[in-house]
């Protein structure tokens, strides 16, 4: 098998996918901190599957053809920082096999997964090992090694990559401390197993169940696509298939008079959907449309030809609605929702040509922001927001008409003045050495990082407003409380904040966001 | 023998700090139902929101008249080598028109009226400032510098509650746009070298005061010590966590807190906050 057939390639691709679809619960919870918002498996899962539904929808007959289709729809859809350097590396690929007209032979898919790494390493601004790219590069390097056919090349790949995992916690002190491996290298880990196996190498090297913390109730309902496609169908075959795709998903709608039938399903499951539908007949513009979408209606959404030409990414609909008052377009992001690369140009040309400041208010949806930045033709600009607080000041600075290159510096020297704080619940035991905190009690964050915990999210929430606002305590403090802090829990932990800081102004609203029960952001303007 | 000052009442300083230096204050004209009051003397300016928020249309103000200006000129005519008058920008009032009239007809002693380009408290900072000089027993040259030098260096920045009062009045020019798309937004304006200009859209009032808080407090960057002055339409509470917020950061080396100005106030209607420093 030195010569690869486009069949091979096809199958090995989807069975990638497929292992990662079985996976993608245990990468998401390969979390350095004990807070549910891990979403690499999933955004990882959705970008390799943007690529196959490229391939599947372009029908093009030639290797070259098939892994460029697969490149293009993998970019477009990517989501995440793991998508994202997922996506660079089969651009790589295929942009060095597509250069020969011939037969792609194992050689060439060598060469390309060697010029795949170097194009993720580039995609990030400051490369870290122990994540991703060090299993992609070390991993390459074992393919480049492997002798023999495409068999013998992914048995390599399977165990070097298997091996760089383990080494992930040694390169990262964060993994170490939390116990885990990097989760987007265990994404790709849980992609290349699949390949492996679909050519025949016995899998087993990785035990997925006990590689992920047990973690307690991930607050979230899980990942759920909109799965939309045309069948045609023998009329008689269809009660039968609406049985077994109720199975898979809900809000199932197969609708028409034949022989063509529309059939639109919500589900966790994409690829099974698909499988069983191409059993049924012959299936045709698929779409699959996943978490991330316009928000629909709200005051927000119409583009009026003047006003503020910002896109804020928000989870939470109180956050959401902070925006759109402000005058921003929002499409939702946060953990579990990022919006690919995709749909973010998508929203970019919703505003019908010119610049567009993009706030991706979340440190995972600045790469897929930068990405839909570089590759539209208009002109977008990135603010760096990390956070809804630091999304919501570089709003207000935005100004309509003012230079854009002036509105950009005013914008990202806004956000950057903001120091950001949150609470979120733990749903596993964690130490940091200095930080300890149990299941169910709340870690308080510092600018993104874990710095006091408390039994709840009072004592956190206090804790973290003193570490934000120093020894005066004479302030002003934006506080959006999350979804998952009750009345009561709301009630005691604003009471605790003001006792502790009787010179303390809040400025409190309600922003709904999942994973945080309370975000929480202090201008700092003396530093 | 020292320099007398004299100022309009959109200085907005505070009667017991004017006493304290020594400067005249010739007050406003405010217009309600036709009947004038002045500003000030006859009426308090709650008095004046308090109308102005029940009934906007039967609601003006008017320059202090070349009467009041010559009185006061002629109050320090005899004691005084010469008049220092300052006015409000004349963008905003032809205040400067009156008192040049008044000047005109004082021939004892030299009358000078300065168009400070600014105006609130900005302007009443301009005048403390020329009016320190003046009891320092410095002549005219060095007051005038004074208060040059004070007009192109102080900031005002203030917030506006709510847009209604702009928009009906038609002041809000190049700022629609501004505010287009934005609903129940906290705009934040700025006025120096003579030019007002939008600074930010808060979402809230307390983000517009620490909005302005950081304007103030990236004036004082490198240890600079300020003067300070803060402002309020109705809005005691708002103004007061502005004034604890700036002074808890800047090095400042006087600060007071006074009404703003019904010129102004007119049209951006109360609950305005805001200050200005140099």
């Amino acid at each position: 098998m030195e010569e690869l057939s486009r069949y091979c390639l096809m199958s090995i691709m989807r069975a990638g996918a497929v292992s990662l679809e079985e996976k993608q619960d245990v990468v998401n919870r390969l979390n350095v901190f004990p807070v549910p918002d891990g979403d690499t498996g999933t955004n990882l899962y959705l970008t390799v599957m943007a690529g196959l539904e490229e391939v599947e929808g372009g029908g093009s007959g030639t290797f070259q053809g098939m892994m460029s289709a697969f490149a293009r729809g993998s970019l477009l859809g990517s989501r995440g920082n793991s998508g994202i350097i997922f996506s660079q590396m089969t651009e790589g690929v295929a942009s060095e096999i597509c250069r020969s007209e011939r037969a792609v032979t194992t050689g060439d898919l060598k060469r390309g997964i060697e010029a795949g790494v170097r194009l993720a390493y580039r995609s990030v601004r400051n490369p870290v090992e122990g994540t991703m790219l060090t299993v992609l590069r070390e991993t390459s390097r074992a393919v480049g090694e492997a002798r023999g056919g495409v068999r013998e090349l992914l048995r390599g790949a399977y165990a070097s990559s298997v091996e760089s995992l383990a080494g992930t916690p040694g390169l990262l002190p964060a993994l170490a401390r939390a116990g885990v491996v990097d989760s987007g290298a265990a994404g790709l880990v849980a992609i290349i197993e699949g390949a492996a196996m679909a050519v025949g190498v016995p899998a087993g090297l990785v035990d997925w169940e006990s590689l992920a913390p047990p973690g307690r109730d991930v607050s979230y309902s899980g990942p759920e696509s909109g799965v939309e496609f045309f069948i045609r169908s023998d009329p008689e075959r269809l009660p039968a298939l609406e049985e077994e795709l109720s199975r898979l998903g809900d809000s199932l709608v197969v609708a028409g008079a034949g022989p063509s039938f529309r059939v639109h399903i919500h589900t966790d499951e994409p690829l099974s959907v698909l499988d069983v539908a191409r059993r049924a007949g012959e299936v045709t513009d698929l779409e699959v449309v996943s978490f991330s979408r316009f928000r629909e209606g709200g005051e927000g959404h119409r583009r009026p030809l003047t006003g503020p030409r910002v896109l804020a990414f928000c989870s939470g609909d109180g956050v959401a609605e902070l925006f759109e008052r402000m005058g921003a377009a929002t499409m939702l992001g946060g953990p579990g929702q990022q919006p690919s690369t995709g749909e973010i140009i998508r929203a970019i040309r919703g505003f019908g040509g010119g610049e567009v400041f993009l706030l991706p208010n979340d440190p995972d949806a600045l790469q897929a922001a930068g990405m839909a930045a570089r590759m539209n033709e208009a002109c977008a600009r990135v603010i760096p927001t990390r956070s809804p607080l630091e999304g919501i000041a570089a709003m207000e600075e935005y100004l309509e008409g003012e230079d854009p290159e002036i509105s950009e510096a005013k914008m990202a020297r806004a956000a950057g003045k903001v120091r950001t704080g949150a609470v979120a619940r733990a749903v596993r035991e964690f130490d940091l050495g200095d930080v300890m905190v149990g299941e169910g009690e709340f870690l308080g964050f510092l600018d993104g990082e874990p710095v006091v915990s408390g039994a709840g999210p009072a004592d956190a929430a206090v804790a973290v407003a003193d570490r934000l606002l120093g020894a005066d305590g004479s302030s002003l403090m934006t506080v959006f409380t999350g979804a998952g802090l009750s009345e009561e829990e709301e009630e005691a932990t604003r009471g605790a904040i003001e006792r502790r800081f009787p010179r303390l102004e809040l400025d409190w609203y309600s922003g709904g966001q999942p994973h945080y029960e309370l975000l929480m952001g202090v201008r700092k303007d003396s530093e | 023998m020292a320099i007398g000052i004299v100022t309009c009442s959109t200085s907005c300083i505070p009667p017991e700090i004017a006493a304290g230096v020594g400067v005249e204050i010739v007050p406003l004209v405010l217009v309600i139902d036709g009947r004038e009051y002045r500003d000030g003397v006859d009426m308090t300016r709650s008095q004046f929101y308090a109308a102005l928020a029940e009934d906007e249309s039967g609601v003006s103000t008017s320059t202090p008249t070349t009467g009041s200006y010559l009185e006061a000129f002629r109050r320090l005519e005899r004691d005084h080598d010469g008049i220092f008058c300052v006015t409000i920008a004349s963008r905003f009032s032809a205040s400067s028109l009156a008192a040049s009239k008044a000047a005109s007809m004082i021939t004892s002693i030299p009358v000078e009226v300065f168009d400070c380009g600014t105006a609130a408290t900005a302007q009443g900072q301009v005048v403390l400032a020329a009016a320190r000089r003046a009891c320092a027993g410095k002549g005219m040259d060095e007051v005038r510098e004074a208060a040059e030098r004070t007009s192109r260096e102080v900031v005002l920045c203030a917030a506006v509650d709510t847009v209604e009062y702009l928009k009906r009045g038609g002041r809000l020019g190049s700022a629609t746009a501004f505010l287009a798309g934005a609903l129940n937004i906290k705009p934040v304006f700025r006025l120096a070298g003579g030019e007002i200009e939008p600074v930010a859209r808060s979402l809230s009032m307390k983000r517009a005061i620490d909005r302005m808080a950081g304007e103030a407090a990236s004036a004082s960057k490198g240890g600079r010590s300020l003067h300070l002055a803060f402002f309020h339409a109705e809005a005691l509470q708002e103004a007061l966590f502005l004034k604890e917020r700036v002074e808890s950061m800047v090095e400042h080396s006087d600060s007071f807190l006074t009404d703003f100005t019904p010129v102004m106030g007119r049209h951006t209607g109360p609950g305005v906050v805001g200050l200005s420093f140099y």
